[in-house]
């Protein structure tokens, strides 16, 4: 009887000491969009260990895998991708991880916008369409498509993880009613341009989202993604429409190399109207989603007015 | 005399000088016009006489509405529909308005906002709100 008393103590001293353990493990994410990574650490908050392996600043459409990026995502439970095609090393996850981690392509879950793409691009030579039309992969420039993204992200921690729901969904409504606010101050900034006036000419075809959100028209000096440099003739083309459109000014990107842009600027009289965050968070201003979503479309209302 | 080679040339010369001033006029006509037809095809947004009303369910009601980020008719109402008359810049791709409304009354309410210009159809929208409202509404003329 004594034995089976001091078992007894034993077990529950010892569950006493393991329970604490158990409660500090976090859910490990392994995020390879910038802006996903912001949404799973807002969500997730104290439950979830974001490992962002792209990085602030890094341009995703050149971004490679390293060995140690690899590592952590075999070490993760959740896998969180950009998806519309743009991750092209996705076999090399999918081998790194053996299958063992969830994988969320989250704007697969959006709404697309397709586009014609450079036939040399990565995209355009896997595109099932013979007419070279793509899905457009910057769905994070458009407020809403955000918001729906943090619904999915948040369904997804309550299924891999149903103890803490109630934070999950809590977290995740205090984070969407930011994004409603960003998404009316954004509506307003933008009323303050005239619809004749919303007229985008930038370095590489990023913004259709935005565009189709606040009524922009776009005029891209490259294709969707940053692999290829402009042709004599569609920079020449380009000039062309800006004088025609009187537009007043055109955008750098904080991942692409200004000089076409520049050049661009010196034949058809328009200036540069600021650096945009095209492709994700970067430094700075929009080291935020937030930020980044305040930063462009300021810059643009004010360059254009 | 009829047949006068000097008076044929002083005919022809005063006929010539008849036609200069009729001539220079046209071509100052030709010439001071064509900046007018540059600046009417540069200017897609030329201002029209626009009619706005605003109707509420609740009143009394305040209400502003702003347009290029400058308020251009704001007012408080004890009736539940105001107006006025104003000119505005309407260019093909249509107009963005921010409406702002707010009344005492704590209750479901709707807002709508006519936009009409002058000689065409009237377009309307209509929003909801407790307190109040703050939207921006967008107008578009059918092509």
């Amino acid at each position: 009887m004594i034995i089976v008393r001091g078992l007894v103590a034993s077990l529950l001293i010892g569950a006493a000491f393991v329970r604490p353990v158990q409660a500090a493990e976090t859910l490990k994410i392994a995020s390879f969009s910038t802006v996903l990574t912001e949404i799973a650490q807002r969500v997730g908050g104290s439950h979830v260990t974001v490992a962002g392996l792209v990085r602030p600043g890094q341009d995703p459409h050149e971004y490679q895998p390293t060995p140690a990026d690899l590592e952590q995502a075999a070490d993760a439970k959740l896998i969180l991708l950009s998806g519309k095609h743009l991750e092209h090393y996705l076999d090399k996850i999918q081998q790194a991880t053996g299958g063992r981690a969830e994988s969320l392509a989250v704007g697969d879950a959006l709404p697309t916008l397709k586009m014609q793409a450079d036939p040399d691009e990565t995209q355009a030579k896997e595109a099932q369409d013979p007419n070279g039309m793509i899905d457009d992969p910057h769905w994070w420039n458009s407020v809403a498509n955000v918001e729906r993204a943090t619904v999915i992200v948040r369904d997804t921690l309550i299924k891999l993880d149903q103890a803490d729901r109630t934070d999950y969904e809590e977290n995740a409504k205090t984070y969407l009613a930011k994004l409603d606010a960003l998404n009316n101050w954004a509506k307003r900034k933008v009323a303050e341009l005239p619809r004749d006036k919303r007229k985008l000419v930038t370095s590489h075809d990023a913004f259709q989202y935005l565009a189709r959100d606040y009524g922009f028209k776009i005029y891209a000096i490259e294709g969707v993604s940053t692999e290829t440099e402009p042709s004599d003739r569609h920079v020449a083309e380009l000039i062309d429409d800006i004088k025609k459109q009187q537009v007043k000014a055109i955008f750098l990107e904080n991942t692409l190399n200004p000089k076409v842009t520049r050049e661009i600027t010196r034949e058809s009289g328009a200036k540069i109207g600021g650096s945009l965050y095209a492709d994700g968070l970067g430094d700075g201003d929009g080291s935020t989603y937030e930020g980044l979503v305040r930063h462009n479309i300021s810059t643009i209302v004010d360059a254009l007015q | 005399m009829r047949g006068s080679p000097l008076l044929r040339a002083v005919l022809v010369v005063l006929a010539l000088l008849a036609l200069l001033a009729p001539l220079r006029t046209l071509t100052n006509r030709r010439s001071e016009a064509a900046p007018s037809l540059q600046q009417a095809a540069q200017s897609s947004a030329a201002k029209k006489k626009i009619r706005l009303e605003l109707t509420s369910t609740t009143t009394p009601f305040k209400y502003q509405i702003t347009s290029g980020g400058q308020p251009i008719w704001s007012g408080e109402s004890d009736s539940p529909i105001a107006a006025t008359d104003l000119e505005l810049e309407f260019p093909p791709e249509g107009i963005d308005l921010v409406l702002d409304a707010s009344w005492v009354e704590q209750k479901p309410t709707a807002v709508r906002l006519a936009l009409t210009p002058q000689g065409s159809d009237t377009m309307a929208k209509t929003i909801w709100g407790t307190t109040n409202v703050s939207e921006v509404l967008t107008f578009q003329q059918e092509k």
